[in-house]
C-alpha cells in the first residue's frame, strides 16, 4: 500500500508543470492571510477602546461625521489583498477577523460581524478584480478602501439605518465621512503600512515584499 | 496499511549536488551540496552560522519554495528551478531514492521554537495533523496519536487539553509526538533544545533517544550544544564552504570533516570555536573550550561592591501577574557592578519577578525599592523611590529592560534612530545623542549597519542593538531576559564579553537565564525559583548548599543565602504550575444547542436574522424577539443569562435608534425641531422599531453562537460545508494566534514604558505599536506555514479527518425552527398592517 501510494502521487503530480501559480495559494498565503485577519480583529478591538469616547462626540458637533472611524475597521481587506496578491485575500481575511470577532462572542453581534465583514471584503476585492488583479499600486489600494467603504457604509445603512433619508443630511454626511476615512485609513495609509512592513524583511516570501526590498537596495 | 508503512522503516537521505538561494538573498545559502546519510545513522551537522544548516533540514524535509511545483526530475545538475517563493533549487535531495514530495510523511523536522510548531488548541489535534494531511483512515489516527504521545512520554496528558498551559519542555516533546505521528523515517531536528530549560533538554533528549532505540530511525540533528545528545551520535558531519577561485559568489558547500565524534571531535584541523560550536565535555580536554570572561572576578567583586548599599531592594515582595501572586515573601539586594542571574524552569516567573523589578508590571504585595542613589540619578526628578510609580522617561533613565524578543522593543526605522531614542527622550539634544549611539554602536560592533532597517539584522545582532539601545540611556540597572538564546558559541561570547564589561562599569545586570554556561561564565549570584513541590536544579559542584536548604525555604518565603562569597545562591519558592486537569468545554449553556452541528448553528443564525431586514416595523421585530425569547427558555437558558451573554447589544441597540430618531424619516406630528434635528412621530416608532428589530436579530445570533468551538467549527466547515481544508485550517491556526498576539500587544506596551516612550498619548502611541504589531503577526504565520508544511499540510491530495462532524435530523430542525420564527413574525406584521419593506 505504501508502495502504491507512492506511485499514486507521483502520478498525480508529474504531467505538467504548473507555472501558472499567480492565482495558487501557497501555505504561507494562507497563513498570513488569516493572520492579517486576527491581527486585525485585535486592532478593531482596540481602537474600539479608543473611540468609544470620541465618536459620540463627533456625531454631536455634525451628525454622520462619527463615519471618519468607520476606515478604522475596513483595513484588514486591502491589507491582505496588497500583500498576498491573490484573488480572494480580502475575503478571507475580513471573514477569518468575523469568525474570530463572532467566536469571542462580546464585542460584535456575530452574524452582523460576518455580513459585514463578507460585504467589505468582497467590496475590497472588487478594486484589484477589475484590473484582473495585475496593478498593485496606491491607486488601486485607495480605490479598495473606498469600495470597502461603501460596503461598510451599505451595510450599516441598510441594518441600522434604513429609517435615514439617503438624501436627508445625516445620510449624505454618513456616506462622505465614510468614504473619506476608507481612501485614507483603508488605502493611503495601507499601503504605506505595507510598504513599511515590506521594509522589515517581513515579506521576503512575497513577491510583493521583494518588490519593495529590491526597489530599495537598488536605490 | 501493510507493515513496513506502520513502522516507519529507517530511510537514507542523500543530496545530490544540492543547493538553495532564497528569493531576498544574492547568494546561495547553501550549493554543490554531496552528503549521503546512511539508513539508521544518527548524524550530528555542524557548521558556522550562516552555513545554510537550517536551510539543508528544510530542504530535506520539503518545505522549501512552493514545492508542488517540483514536479520534474532536475536531470541536469547545474540547473537551477525556481519556485513559488521566489527561490532558486539545484541538484536534487533523494529520499530513499525517491524526490522529496513523492516522500511526504517520511521526514519529520523537529524546529525551535516550541510554541511556533504548536499549530491547534488541543494537544491531540496536534499530533493528528500530520496523519490527517497523509489521509491515514481515522481509526488509525487515534492509535498513533496514543502511541506518538507515549513515545514521548506524555501519555499522561488529556488529548483535549489546551496546548496554552504546557511547559516549554512538554510542548517541544508534543512537537516531536506530531513527527512521530506520521511514521517518518528520518528525524531532522533543528536546534530541538535552544529555547529549552535543563530539564525541557534532559525530556527531549530521552524521548528521542527512546524513539530511536525503539524504531531505528535516522536522524539528523543541528545544534551547537550537542553534549546531551552524544550518546546517540554515530557520527558527526563539520561543513565548510569553499569560496570559489573566479568569482566570489560561487561558492560551494562541502564537507570539512565527517567520522565519528570520536574522530572529528579530536581533530585539531578544526576550530570549533571560530564555528560557533561548544564542544562536548568529553573532548573539552583536548579541544579548550570558552574562554572564561568571569575568571578571577569573584575578588573584584567583593573589592568594589559589597561594601556599598544595594541600588535595589525587594522588601516582602509578592509578584504574579493580574493581581494573583506567583511567590511571596521576596527579599532581594541588588548591587552596582554585580552581575545576578535569576533562574529557573520555563514558566517559573523569571520574568514576572524581573519585570516587576523593572518597574513594569506593579507589585502584587510589598515593594521594589530603589536606593537613594538610583532615585538622584537620570533623568528628571523621581518623587517616589518605587520604580512602578516613575513615569516612562524617569524609568527609562534608571533602569532598562531588555526583551527576550528583540521585535518587541523596536520603535525606529534604522538602526542608528533606535540608540538615539532613549537618550533623546531623557532630554540630551540631537548632537550628544548621535554621539553617544555611534559609541555604543562601535563598541557593539554595529556601526556599519546604522542606517539598516533594524527588524532586518540577524538574530545575534538584534539582540545586541536591543541592549545597546537600552544602554543608550545610561541606566543603572540593566534586566536582560535570556540574552542568549538560541545563539551560536560565537555570538554567545560576545554577548557574554558586553555583559562582563557592563559590570566593570559599574551597572548592575540582572539576568533571566537558564544557560548554566552563561551564569559560570559570568560568574553570577544565582537566585533560583522553584516550585513548590520541587527541589532546586541549580545546585553548583562546587558550592557548598547547606543540606537542610530547601526545608529552610519551603514555607513559600525566601531567605538571604551565604552572603559571604561570589558563590552565593538565593531560592525563591514559586507556585508550582499545577498538572491540570481539565475539562471539555461545554459548547453551549443549553445542551440542545450544543447538540447541534457548528455550521448548522452559524447557518440557523443567518436564517433567522435575514428575512428580518426585510421590513422595519415595531411589531414584526416584537414578535421574532418574544417568540425568540421563549424559545431560548425552553432550550435551558434564563432571562437573566440571555441579556448577560448580548450585552453588547444593549449599548448599541440605543445609539442607532438615538440616529433614526434625531434625523430619521418625518411624518405625523413634529415633536422637536433643533438645527438639521427633527423629531416626528414617525421617526420615534421608526427609532422604536430600529431598537427592537437589533434585538431580535441579534440576541438569537449570540446566544446561538456562543460557546462555539474554534476546532469544531473547522471541522464542520470542511466535513459538511465541504470548504477547502487548506483554507479552513489555515485560517484555525491563525486564530489560536489571537492570544499569542494579545500577549505581543502586553510586551509591546511594556516596551515601549521602559524605553521612555510610554508617556506619549494612547493615540500618538497606538499607530506605532499597531504596526510593530503587524510585522510581529505576519513573522509569527511564516513559522506557522513552515510548521503546518512540515507536517504535510497544503498539498491537494486528499486529507483525512480525526475528528469526525456529523449532521443529523436534529440539525434540520433546528434549521427549520429559525427560518419559521422570522416568518411568523413578518407574516403577523403583514396581516396588522404594520409591514414597511426597508421602513417605506
Amino acid at each position: 500500500m505504501a508502495e502504491h501510494h507512492l506511485s499514486n502521487r507521483n502520478n498525480t503530480t508529474s504531467p505538467t508543470i504548473v507555472n501558472e501559480h499567480r492565482f495558487r495559494w501557497r501555505v504561507v498565503d494562507i497563513a498570513v492571510a488569516s493572520v492579517i485577519g486576527v491581527a486585525s480583529a485585535l486592532i478593531y478591538w482596540l481602537v474600539a477602546l479608543l473611540s468609544a469616547a470620541p465618536f459620540p462626540i463627533l456625531e454631536g458637533i455634525v451628525p454622520g461625521l462619527g463615519g471618519l472611524f468607520n476606515g478604522f475597521w475596513l483595513f484588514a481587506g486591502p491589507l491582505a489583498l496588497i500583500i498576498v496578491r491573490k484573488p480572494g485575500a480580502g475575503v478571507y481575511a475580513e471573514v477569518v477577523a468575523a469568525i474570530l470577532e463572532s467566536l469571542l462572542g462580546s464585542q460584535w453581534v456575530p452574524v452582523e460581524t460576518f455580513m459585514i465583514g463578507l460585504l467589505q471584503g468582497v467590496m475590497a476585492e472588487l478594486a484589484f478584480l477589475v484590473f484582473a488583479y495585475r496593478k498593485w499600486n496606491l491607486a488601486t489600494t485607495v480605490l479598495s478602501g473606498v469600495s470597502s467603504a461603501i460596503g461598510c457604509w451599505l451595510y450599516s445603512f441598510v441594518t441600522h439605518l434604513q429609517a435615514i433619508n439617503i438624501t436627508g443630511s445625516y445620510g449624505i454626511i454618513y456616506v462622505i465621512t465614510t468614504v473619506i476615512s476608507g481612501a485614507t485609513l483603508a488605502g493611503c495609509l495601507v499601503w504605506y503600512l505595507y510598504v513599511a512592513i515590506a521594509k522589515t524583511g517581513a515579506l521576503d516570501h512575497f513577491e510583493s515584499g521583494r518588490l519593495v526590498r529590491m526597489s530599495k537596495s537598488s536605490k | 496499511m501493510n507493515q513496513n508503512d506502520s513502522l516507519g522503516l529507517p530511510a537514507a537521505l542523500e543530496f545530490k549536488s544540492w543547493g538553495y538561494k532564497h528569493a531576498s538573498r544574492p547568494d546561495f545559502a547553501v550549493s554543490g551540496l554531496n552528503l549521503k546519510i546512511d539508513a539508521g545513522q544518527r548524524v550530528l551537522l555542524l557548521g558556522a552560522s550562516g552555513i545554510g544548516k537550517s536551510t539543508i533540514l528544510q530542504g530535506a524535509a520539503g518545505i522549501l519554495g512552493a514545492a508542488w511545483d517540483e514536479t520534474v526530475d532536475v536531470v541536469d545538475h547545474d540547473a537551477t528551478v525556481e519556485d513559488a517563493d521566489g527561490g532558486q533549487t539545484q541538484g536534487r535531495i533523494l529520499i530513499d531514492g525517491h524526490s522529496v514530495r513523492q516522500a511526504q510523511g517520511q521526514v519529520g523536522l523537529v524546529l525551535q521554537d516550541p510554541d511556533a510548531q504548536a499549530i491547534f488548541q488541543r494537544v491531540g489535534d496536534n499530533v493528528a495533523f500530520g496523519p490527517e494531511n497523509m489521509d491515514v483512515p481515522r481509526e488509525q489516527i487515534w492509535q498513533r496519536v496514543r502511541e506518538s504521545m507515549e513515545a514521548v512520554g506524555l501519555s499522561d496528558i488529556q488529548l483535549h487539553r489546551s496546548t496554552t498551559h504546557l511547559s516549554g519542555g512538554q510542548m517541544q516533546r508534543l512537537a516531536l509526538a506530531g513527527a512521530l505521528a506520521m511514521r517518518p523515517g528520518i528525524l531532522l531536528l533543528d536546534e530541538p533544545t535552544a529555547n529549552l530549560d535543563p530539564s525541557g533538554l534532559e525530556q527531549i533528549a530521552g524521548a528521542v533517544q527512546q524513539v530511536l532505540d525503539q524504531q531505528g530511525s535516522t536522524m539528523v540533528l543541528v545544534e551547537h550544544r550537542a553534549q546531551a545528545w552524544m550518546d546517540m551520535i554515530d557520527r558527526v558531519v563539520v561543513l565548510g564552504c569553499d569560496q570559489g577561485k573566479t568569482d566570489e559568489h560561487d561558492r560551494k558547500t562541502v564537507v570539512v570533516a565527517d567520522g565519528s565524534p570520536d574522530q572529528v571531535f579530536i581533530d585539531s584541523h578544526i576550530d570549533f570555536a571560530e564555528l560557533g560550536i561548544w564542544v562536548p565535555e568529553r573532548y573539552v580536554q583536548r579541544a579548550k573550550n570558552h574562554t572564561g570572561v568571569g575568571q578571577n572576578r569573584c575578588v573584584s567583586q567583593l573589592g568594589e561592591s559589597v561594601e556599598g548599599a544595594p541600588i535595589l531592594s525587594t522588601r516582602d515582595l509578592a509578584v504574579g501577574r493580574d493581581g494573583a501572586s506567583i511567590a511571596t515573601g521576596i527579599d532581594l539586594d541588588f548591587y552596582s557592578g554585580r552581575i545576578t542571574a535569576l533562574v529557573g524552569d520555563n514558566g517559573a516567573g523569571k520574568s514576572t519577578l524581573a519585570m516587576t523589578l523593572a518597574g513594569l508590571l506593579e507589585p502584587v504585595s510589598g515593594y521594589v525599592e530603589a536606593s537613594e542613589v538610583l532615585v538622584e540619578s537620570g533623568a528628571e526628578q523621581a518623587r517616589s523611590s518605587h520604580p512602578f510609580e516613575w513615569n516612562s522617561r524617569q524609568l527609562a533613565s534608571r533602569i532598562s529592560y531588555v526583551f527576550q524578543n528583540p521585535e518587541h522593543q523596536f520603535v525606529r526605522g534604522s538602526v542608528l534612530e533606535e540608540v538615539m531614542v532613549a537618550p533623546l527622550r531623557t532630554g540630551m539634544d540631537q548632537k550628544a545623542a548621535e554621539e553617544r549611539a555611534q559609541r555604543l554602536l562601535e563598541r557593539f560592533k554595529l556601526s556599519q549597519y546604522s542606517s539598516a532597517n533594524p527588524y532586518t539584522l540577524s538574530g545575534g545582532e538584534k539582540r545586541r542593538l536591543t541592549v545597546a539601545s537600552a544602554l543608550a540611556a545610561a541606566p543603572r540597572v540593566l534586566i536582560l531576559d535570556e540574552p542568549t538564546f538560541g545563539q551560536d558559541r560565537v555570538t554567545w561570547n560576545r554577548m557574554v564579553q558586553l555583559i562582563a564589561g557592563l559590570q566593570a562599569d559599574g551597572v548592575c545586570v540582572i539576568i533571566v537565564t537558564h544557560d548554566r554556561e552563561l551564569v559560570r561564565a559570568l560568574d553570577a549570584r544565582v537566585v533560583e525559583l522553584i516550585p513548590q513541590d520541587s527541589s532546586g536544579t541549580w545546585e553548583r559542584q562546587e558550592s557548598a548548599v547547606v543540606p537542610d536548604a530547601s526545608e529552610a525555604y519551603s514555607n513559600g518565603s525566601l531567605k538571604e543565602a551565604v552572603q559571604d562569597s561570589c558563590e552565593k545562591e538565593t531560592r525563591i519558592s514559586v507556585q508550582a504550575m499545577a498538572e491540570r486537569v481539565e475539562d471539555p468545554r461545554p459548547a453551549s449553556h443549553s445542551a440542545y444547542i450544543a447538540s447541534i452541528n457548528p455550521a448548522f448553528r452559524l447557518i440557523g443564525s443567518f436564517v433567522l436574522a435575514l428575512p428580518l431586514f426585510s421590513s422595519l416595523d415595531w411589531l414584526s421585530a416584537l414578535t421574532a424577539l418574544f417568540i425568540e425569547i421563549v424559545l431560548l427558555m425552553f432550550a435551558g437558558f434564563t432571562p437573566w443569562r440571555i441579556v448577560r451573554s448580548a450585552w453588547p447589544l444593549f449599548v448599541g441597540a440605543p445609539g442607532s435608534a438615538l440616529a433614526v430618531l434625531l434625523y430619521g424619516k418625518e411624518g405625523g406630528v413634529q415633536l422637536w425641531h433643533w438645527g438639521l434635528i427633527t423629531v416626528s412621530e414617525r421617526s420615534a416608532l421608526l427609532a422604536c422599531a430600529t431598537a427592537l428589530r437589533i434585538l431580535a436579530i441579534g440576541i438569537p445570533a449570540i446566544v446561538v453562537m456562543l460557546g462555539i468551538d474554534a476546532t469544531d467549527l473547522a471541522d464542520s466547515f470542511s466535513q459538511v460545508l465541504h470548504l477547502p481544508d487548506r483554507f479552513v485550517y489555515g485560517g484555525l491556526a491563525g486564530l489560536r494566534l489571537f492570544s499569542v498576539l494579545r500577549d505581543d500587544w502586553a510586551s509591546l506596551t511594556a516596551s515601549r514604558r521602559s524605553r521612555g516612550l510610554g508617556d506619549d498619548n494612547k493615540v500618538k502611541t497606538f499607530f506605532p505599536q499597531a504596526f510593530a504589531l503587524l510585522v510581529l503577526s505576519i513573522r509569527r504565520s511564516t513559522t506557522l506555514a513552515e510548521a503546518m508544511e512540515a507536517r504535510g499540510f497544503g498539498s491537494s491530495e486528499p486529507r483525512s479527518h480525526a475528528r469526525p462532524s456529523t449532521v443529523k435530523h436534529r440539525d434540520y430542525v433546528f434549521l427549520l425552527i429559525c427560518l419559521v420564527v422570522p416568518l411568523v413574525s413578518l407574516g403577523v406584521a403583514w396581516l396588522r398592517g404594520t409591514f414597511a419593506f426597508f421602513g417605506n
